[in-house]
């Protein structure tokens, strides 16, 4: 695993951000992680706008969880701007919201996400969803060479 | 002759044009026949043959100015209609988004500090249980069973309202591999917890996968459910044919339902009696009916207390 490339959170709830935190950390990926807390926090990090210039401090994830619920710009508005970004294009994107909505399903996929999870409601479930994300997207998964730029992938860097 | 068979043919639905052919009198004319016959009982047509006298062409006219005026009657009435229909179709579609969007926050916004609720409560278990008072963890596990129990309430109430709505797509279902999948999704549908015989060939229905997904795994983990306490569940799954329709069978070993509770457990919120001690909302067979009748079946109960329930989905043939 590629331990060295940020992780970022696109959540508003700053519990979930808690659970993440401790879930991430329980299934041992130790990425460090940036939370963005709405859309429009989200972009100004991503776009390196003030007060996310420092790159050194705020690197370009390797991968974004994104919630769709969020105040001032949704998360399929995130997404739709992320793909409009000749830089983020290829972003793994792993939706993480609350909603089973067919609509909402059908929409983050139309709009390019890579994946779509449901927010278990236990810490457990959350840990084994997080668990079966680090095999996948940390160990498996081979990452674009170009868009992010960087991997968040083991299987990248041999 | 011909511009005016035209005109008449394409009038509104509310108009019927009062004609008055006035024709010559004495012997029936060629030409008046062929008028009259080119416009046939289609026409609203008078014909007053001259000579006449002044007071018959007078009330022929004001007969047909009367009808005239009705007709504009009806076709004001028939713009006010249309127009009271188009105005409470768009309210009836702004209720309908109005619920969809109640539905929506509800799974969003009244779940969020549940699952905060269940969330710490966990934390709380896992990371402070050493050391912490008997009761105190006894507490926590009871605010955990507390939120864990709401929160399958509104998933259950949303799950119920999402079958209210929206249209369904009926079509060919192959109920076997529907089955199998089921049982193999429920550890609790599976031994050594409970023997689930299915009777193959099940038939195919037409039906919607999602929905019936639904039905078959409520009504079967209902099965495995409710039984008295030593008793191992046994429940047999299998179709009949019967007419164009096929019936879907699903019988188990359970505490039964006596038949005045039959209709009632359909119902949103209703369980049946003595089953107090069992985990359950009393929206699973709430949401059995609604998604059975949105497909176009029917769905019912043959049980006696004691002697285990059957119960059965109606659904056409595919």
């Amino acid at each position: 695993m590629n331990q060295n490339h940020a992780i970022l959170l696109i959540e508003d709830n700053e519990d979930d951000v808690f659970f993440m935190r401790r879930a991430l950390k329980a299934a041992g990926i130790e990425n460090p992680l940036s939370v963005a807390r709405d859309g429009q926090e989200a972009i100004d990090y991503l776009e390196g706008n003030h007060p996310f210039a420092d790159r050194t401090k705020f690197q370009i994830p390797c991968l974004a969880f994104l919630d769709l619920k969020l105040p001032h710009l949704s998360g399929h508005q995130v997404l739709e701007w992320l793909r409009s970004q000749e830089h983020l294009r290829e972003l793994v994107v792993l939706v993480l919201t609350t909603s089973r909505e067919r609509r909402d399903i059908d929409e983050a996929y139309r709009k390019g996400a890579n994946a779509y999870l449901v927010k278990p409601s236990s810490p457990p479930e959350l840990l084994q969803m997080m668990i079966s994300v680090k095999n996948f997207w940390l160990k498996y998964n081979n990452y674009p060479s170009n868009g992010a730029e960087v991997s968040c992938s083991a299987a990248d860097i041999q | 002759m011909a511009v005016l068979l035209t005109f008449l043919n394409e009038q509104p639905a509310w108009s019927d044009i009062p004609l008055i052919l006035i024709t010559s009198g004495g012997e029936t004319t060629q030409a008046s026949l062929r008028v009259f016959n080119a416009f046939g009982s289609s026409g609203n047509i008078t014909l007053v043959e001259r000579p006449f006298r002044a007071i018959t062409l007078i009330s022929t006219v004001q007969v047909s100015l009367r009808a005239r005026r009705r007709q504009y009657q009806t076709r004001s009435l028939m713009e006010t209609l249309e127009q009271r229909v188009t105005e409470r179709t768009q309210k009836l579609e702004e209720t309908i988004s109005e619920l969809e969007a109640f539905s929506y926050s509800v799974s969003h916004d009244l779940r969020a500090p549940l699952r905060a609720m269940q969330g710490y409560s966990h934390v709380l278990i896992e990371d402070f249980s050493e050391g912490m008072d008997e009761k105190a963890r006894e507490y926590i596990r009871r605010i955990l069973t507390a939120s864990e129990r709401l929160d399958r309430l509104i998933q259950d109430v949303l799950t119920y309202s999402r079958f209210t709505r929206g249209d369904i797509e009926v079509s060919r279902v192959s109920l076997e591999p529907l089955v199998y999948d089921i049982v193999q999704q429920y550890p609790a549908l599976q031994a050594p917890r409970a023997e689930v015989e299915i009777r193959t060939p099940l038939l195919p229905v037409a039906g919607h996968t999602g929905s019936l997904t639904q039905c078959i795994s409520n009504l079967l983990t209902n099965a495995v459910k409710f039984v008295s306490p030593g008793t191992s569940p046994h429940v047999s799954i299998w179709t009949e044919s019967i007419d164009s329709d096929v019936l879907i069978y699903i019988h188990d070993n359970g505490i039964g339902i006596p038949p005045a509770h039959q209709k009632r457990i359909f119902s949103m919120f209703e369980r049946g009696p003595h089953t107090a001690g069992y985990e359950g909302t009393g929206i699973g067979l709430a949401i059995v009916k609604k998604a059975v009748e949105r497909m176009g079946g029917s769905v019912g109960v043959q049980s006696e207390p004691g002697a285990g329930s059957k119960f059965w989905i109606q659904l056409a043939a595919a």
